[in-house]
């Protein structure tokens, strides 16, 4: 009788060290710095809006029909400044071939203006509050907040990739190269 | 022929335990350098506040793998208050690849607050704090605000 209980007892840590490690597995998949990669077959909304540091008010579709990285940032963001200098050397390198990049900043407009120069970022700049920021990322899929935060959206508006934490220069590269349109 | 059957029973169970386990840790219950992304409430998580009338204690749990910075936490008086004075420990030194070399809370935190004298007079007991960190693993979260309550001494003490 006891032999029989160790065994169940066994076979009962085997179900639930598996099912929970599954469930735990499914919750945070995406979630875990540098990873996710959730392919979406609907296109993101075209009227999904972003508001230059000019002023000016962008939609999603004006950027159809290009490779479109949105790398979210701020200037209290480490990791987000180490990543700039790549991002800016990947726009001016495939901008002719249809890439574009754009930074939406989690962070306040005059802070941004203040460091936009130092920072020597070559591509546009969104911004907004932050609060409108925290809510335009969770739409576009970061349930955690944290920043620097990028989704690759294809030409026809699908994302391609969501991205939480620094890309590694040279698989962004490859990633870009990969699905430039034409 | 029962006996047998229960010892091959006693020793397979006791074989698939720790297989179980380690699958499960491989496969669902990630090892730390690739365990979820926490929120920001939840890797810095603010106590409620200690108040004896004079002082306020404020108090962080800082989750393993991640950081608040120093010069990132304040405290500003609400109710037309004038803000006091914001007594924080040393930190840790952390060199940042963006910033250079700043201090840094990891695991816990108390700070004390002192309440300018002309807010403890007119009772003003509302605080706005806020305070910024980031995990380890290159992620930043923005600034966390908290307004805290500060309730009579005699409710606290």
């Amino acid at each position: 009788m006891r032999t029989t209980l160790a065994f169940l007892a066994g076979v009962a840590v085997t179900v639930v060290v598996t099912v929970g490690g599954a469930f735990a597995w499914h919750e945070y998949a995406g979630h875990r710095p540098g990873a996710a990669a959730t392919v979406s077959s609907a296109p993101l909304s075209a009227d999904l809006r972003f508001t230059g540091l000019d002023g000016r008010t962008h939609t999603l579709g004006e950027w159809r029909g290009k490779l479109l990285l949105i790398n979210f940032w701020a200037t209290w963001c480490g990791p987000c400044r180490e990543e700039i200098p790549f991002l800016t050397q990947a726009q001016q390198r495939y901008g002719a071939h249809g890439l574009q990049v754009i930074g939406p900043a989690v962070d306040d407009p005059a802070a941004v203006t203040r460091e936009k120069a130092t920072l020597g970022i070559g591509y546009p700049i969104m911004v907004g509050t932050p609060e409108s920021m925290m809510n335009l990322m969770e739409t576009l899929g970061n349930e955690r907040g944290g920043i620097p935060f990028s989704v690759l959206v294809a030409p026809d508006g699908r994302v391609l990739l969501r991205q939480l934490g620094e890309f590694k220069p040279a698989e962004l590269e490859a990633l870009i190269k990969h699905n430039l349109p034409g | 022929m029962t006996s047998r059957l229960h010892a091959c029973l006693a020793v397979a169970g006791l074989c698939l335990s720790p297989l179980a386990l380690a699958a499960g840790f491989s496969w669902g219950a990630t090892p730390s350098s690739n365990a979820p992304l926490l929120k920001a409430t939840q890797a810095f998580v603010m106590q409620n506040p200690e108040w004896d009338g004079k002082q306020v204690e404020l108090k962080w749990s800082i989750a393993p793998g991640y950081y608040l910075y120093r010069d990132r936490i304040h405290v500003k008086a609400l109710d037309g208050g004038a803000t006091g004075k914001l007594a924080l420990p040393a930190g840790r030194a952390h060199n940042d690849p963006a910033f250079g070399k700043v201090d840094v809370y990891r695991d816990r935190l108390t700070a004390e607050y002192t309440p300018a004298a002309r807010a403890a007079e007119t009772g003003a007991r509302q605080l706005e704090v806020t305070f910024q960190g980031c995990a380890d693993r290159g992620v930043c979260y923005p600034p966390l605000t908290r307004t805290v309550s500060l309730p009579a001494p005699s409710a606290t003490r």
